[in-house]
């Protein structure tokens, strides 16, 4: 059953360039804070092409688009995957989903504010690029966090995401997960030059939300279809996510 | 041979290439980089990008980036941001001194 009347802390989870690892480590860090005892919704914002039941191994009937057209009410959408964690799925195939016209951006608030009522925190996973749907779930989370990977376009295309959402929206807090990095040094090294790029010509410093190290456990935990947290906790990569999310915690 | 070996002349570059695409502007163009045997970056307005290490033939390399810069015109400047309302001074584009540092983050 939904708790009712808590406020959460909304986050998005963007990155620019597709397959940084935006899904799995929003399924991840989602999983982490249910092991925790907080109250997490995850949603699929990538309207048209879902991904997360896809990397959970879900067998879903319903999703968003039945809301968005009210065709069935939000609440009754949400699939429960542990205790403490629920999730909002996407639809498959359903591209005029991918474009939000201003008569589903005002169904989709409506939408997302009600399920949202009740729960410590909801995740959106956005879609790749800048489109209309990314830039809208990130105005109406409260945080954004930008997954970086160390490679020249994946560091362009965050930058061009950073860039469009404090031109157009008046965003200035950003935190940096830096994915796949050979190493801590080496993912804090990205994060400290993107930031003085980010200060000097956009004026602002984003905030470090954490480095996840390369590791072969998450490819074989996403063939399992399921989150690399579960399927090999002690990995480098769990132990990462586990770190950030205490910090993310600590730092509320 | 490369064209970095073969005595790469920026200028003959920039003269070259404004007279294949004149409708493109060049204000700034660069060869970036701490080590220049490693990292050569040829940046054409938007942010047509090259490793001129990596190429061996000038003729190939103004022929890719007036490709790519004849793509990006059709696809409207702003290619790299899709709000197209913004103005020239509120342009969320990424200029080519933004991917120039972006770039030179690898380099170092």
């Amino acid at each position: 059953m939904q708790p009712q009347n808590r406020t959460p802390i909304t986050l998005c989870i963007s990155s620019g360039k597709g397959g940084v690892g935006k899904t799995s480590l929003s399924v991840n860090f989602a999983f982490a804070l249910a092991h925790k005892s907080k109250k997490v919704l995850l949603i699929d914002g990538d309207l048209g092409l879902a991904n997360i039941d896809v990397l959970l191994g879900l067998q879903v009937s319903h999703n968003i688009e039945e809301a968005i057209k009210g065709d069935k009410a939000p609440a009754n959408l949400l699939v429960p995957i542990v205790p403490d964690l629920h999730v909002l799925p996407a639809s498959s195939g359903a591209p005029q989903l991918a474009t939000l016209s201003q008569e589903k951006q005002n169904s989709l608030k409506g939408i997302l504010d009600t399920v949202a009522d009740g729960f410590d925190f909801v995740i959106i996973d956005s879609a790749a690029g800048i489109g209309e749907s990314v830039l809208w779930f990130n105005n109406w989370a409260r945080k954004n966090v930008i997954i970086i990977s160390p490679d020249p376009t994946s560091l362009t295309d965050a930058y061009a995401l950073i860039k469009v959402l404090y031109k157009r929206d008046g965003k200035k807090i950003f935190y940096l997960l830096i994915n796949n990095a050979k190493s801590k040094k080496e993912g804090l090294d990205i994060f400290n030059k993107l930031s003085l790029v980010v200060d000097k010509f956009l004026g602002f410093t984003p905030k470090i939300f954490g480095v996840v190290p390369q590791d072969s456990n998450v490819v074989r935990a996403i063939r399992n279809q399921k989150p690399f947290l579960l399927h090999t906790p002690e990995s480098r990569a769990s132990r990462a996510v586990k770190s950030l999310t205490t910090t993310f915690l600590q730092n509320l | 041979m490369k064209i970095a070996e073969s005595g790469f002349s920026k200028e003959k570059f920039l003269e070259d290439i404004e007279q294949k695409a004149p409708h493109f502007s060049f204000h700034t163009i660069r060869v970036p980089g701490k080590n220049k045997e490693n990292l050569g970056l040829v940046l054409i307005d938007i942010g047509i990008c090259y490793e001129i290490n990596t190429m061996t033939d000038s003729k190939a390399l103004i022929e890719m980036a007036c490709a790519g810069l004849n793509k990006a015109k059709a696809e409207g400047k702003n290619r790299i941001c899709h709000v197209t309302h913004a103005t020239r001074e509120e342009s969320c584009h990424v200029t080519v001194e933004e991917k120039a540092d972006l770039f030179t983050l690898f380099a170092s």
